[in-house]
């Protein structure tokens, strides 16, 4: 699903930020990227989004090479992830029904589809009576809500997500993965961006730690979540 | 792309214009002064041009002929007169028309004058004709000086000279004052239309990452442009009318009688109108399609 070889990348600037990175995600997991501020997470996160090209290396993801991936291809190939970040970045100008079905409607859906599919990924968010709110009025976990919506409607095999929990209450961040996992159940990858090791303790699963650029940790951590009832901590 | 999403952007491309409405009244308010100034610009200029051909033509060519000449080349040089496509009004006045005239202006002292018909008549028969463009006045005058029956040629040369001096300096200031209005006017429009892409780079960033071709990004922004540049070319037409016509109406009212008759040559609104709708049109739309592609494209590159 997603397939780094010997990556390297650096800014314009010429500093290296990620230096010969391997990593493999198969379909179907839930991976936790874990690391400080400047560890390298968010250029992991544009490479995988082809914002950016590697230096070094090859990134295949979801099947397409992003190295020789052409320009008129990166729309189709970004329809094929669905994408969350920590700041929600939907539209303020739509409503909560028109953020979602825009990924909808940038693939050309019918009518008819986007009727049915939007109120029923929003029911799945429990957003349904929300659908003609605009975003400035609703809370911060609901905004991320609509934000997993828009990114899982298209029914991408990949979802990523950019510190996700990052802008919501705490105790609405355990909601967030959860629903995150709940997705992963289904049979979506899941690539879970974060610096809150509280979040990647409690649910525990594979994590992989990013640090001066470079994997220092990919392996499966046993989370408290599987071994208590669910306890949200406040 | 399907006639439905097509339909759904050019609906979000005018929604878009009232939901920013902050910005596309910037956005409308600078294209319709640029046009305002511009259009009264290039209409002053056409009313100056054509009060100064009206004076020129108030300027006439008086040949006289001389009291020798026979019948055949008065005629002879009548006729190439007439069909010389540079002068127009030709009228060919005989001795006994331009006493009958000169008794005319004398008023009660014509009486001076009874006696002098006949072989007496000191007046000369002569041709009188307008020359269409005035700065060939001298060139023609020169070619009809060598004529054999020429006695004397009465041409307001220095008028016509100084009228085509005026309307070449017109012309000049007219074209300078457009073109500078109008880089003036792209370089405000320029900056307005960034500001309001700039503003919404957040939304252009987002629709890329969901998987947005550059063309579903652009059909909206491309229909604000059209929208934006449609209103402000109506507003801009609108205000010249209404101000041309009050100013007509102010002059026509308050001038003297000799201003009266230069006011008739100022072209009517009606006769512009039409012309000058599309003009603001095709410049306005233009304008701000081109100024909303060219201002989006930075945004896309991500």
């Amino acid at each position: 699903m997603i397939n780094f070889k010997d990556v390297s990348f650096a800014y314009g600037n010429g500093n290296m930020v990620l230096k010969n990175i391997n990593l493999n995600v198969d379909a179907g997991e839930f991976a936790f990227v874990v690391g400080s501020s400047g560890a390298g997470k968010s250029s992991l996160f544009k490479l995988i989004l082809r914002e950016v090209l590697p230096l070094e290396g090859s990134v295949v993801v979801n099947g397409y090479d992003l190295k020789t991936l052409k320009k008129r291809e990166v729309p189709g190939f970004r329809r094929s992830i669905g994408v969350v970040f920590q700041d929600f970045r939907l539209i303020p100008s739509m409503t909560v029904f028109d953020n979602v079905a825009f990924s909808l409607r940038v693939t050309d859906a019918s009518r008819r589809f986007i009727r049915n599919q939007v109120p029923y990924v929003l029911d799945l968010m429990g957003l349904v009576h929300k659908a003609k709110s605009y975003p400035n009025e609703l809370s911060g976990g609901e905004q991320q809500r609509v934000a997993l919506a828009r990114a899982l409607v298209n029914d991408p095999p990949l979802i990523i997500a950019d510190e996700p929990t990052g802008n919501v209450d705490p105790e609405l961040s355990y909601e967030i993965v959860e629903l995150l996992r709940e997705i992963n159940k289904c049979g979506t990858t899941i690539l879970m961006v974060t610096h809150e090791h509280d979040l990647v303790r409690y649910f525990g699963g594979r994590t992989i730690t990013v640090e001066n650029g470079s994997i220092v940790f990919d392996d499966y951590v046993g989370g408290n979540h599987e071994s208590q009832q669910l306890q949200i901590p406040r | 792309m399907k006639a439905s999403s097509f339909k759904y952007l050019v609906k979000e491309g005018a929604t878009n214009v009232w939901l920013n409405r902050l910005m596309s009244l910037a956005s409308v308010g600078v294209l319709t002064t640029c046009l305002l100034l511009i259009g009264f610009s290039l209409l002053i200029t056409a009313n100056i041009n054509n009060m100064v051909d009206y004076i020129g033509d108030q300027n006439e060519v008086v040949f006289f002929i001389k009291d020798d000449a026979t019948q055949e080349q008065i005629d002879e040089t009548f006729a190439s007169l007439k069909n010389d496509e540079r002068l127009f009004n030709v009228v060919y006045t005989d001795k006994a028309q331009a006493l009958e005239e000169y008794k005319e202006t004398m008023g009660e002292s014509a009486i001076l004058l009874d006696g002098l018909e006949g072989e007496d008549n000191p007046c000369p028969a002569s041709y009188r004709f307008k020359v269409a463009d005035l700065s060939q006045t001298s060139a023609i005058v020169k070619e009809l000086e060598s004529n054999p029956i020429k006695e004397l040629i009465n041409a307001p040369t220095d008028v016509a000279d100084t009228m085509t001096n005026i309307k070449d300096m017109i012309n000049v200031f007219g074209i300078v004052l457009v073109i500078v209005l109008a880089v003036v006017s792209l370089v405000i429009i320029a900056n307005t239309i960034r500001a309001t892409v700039f503003s919404r780079r957040r939304e252009i960033n987002i629709m890329k990452y969901v998987g947005a071709t550059n063309n579903f990004i652009r059909v909206p922004f491309f229909v604000e442009g059209i929208l934006i540049g449609a209103i402000a070319a109506i507003l801009a037409f609108l205000l010249i009318w209404g101000g041309y016509s009050l100013l007509f109406n102010y002059m026509t009212n308050h001038a003297s009688v000799w201003l009266k008759q230069l006011l008739s040559s100022i072209i009517p609104f009606s006769q512009i109108a039409w012309p000058l709708l599309g003009c603001f049109m095709g410049s306005g739309v233009i304008v701000g399609t081109v100024g909303c592609t060219f201002s989006i494209r930075n945004h896309l590159k991500v």
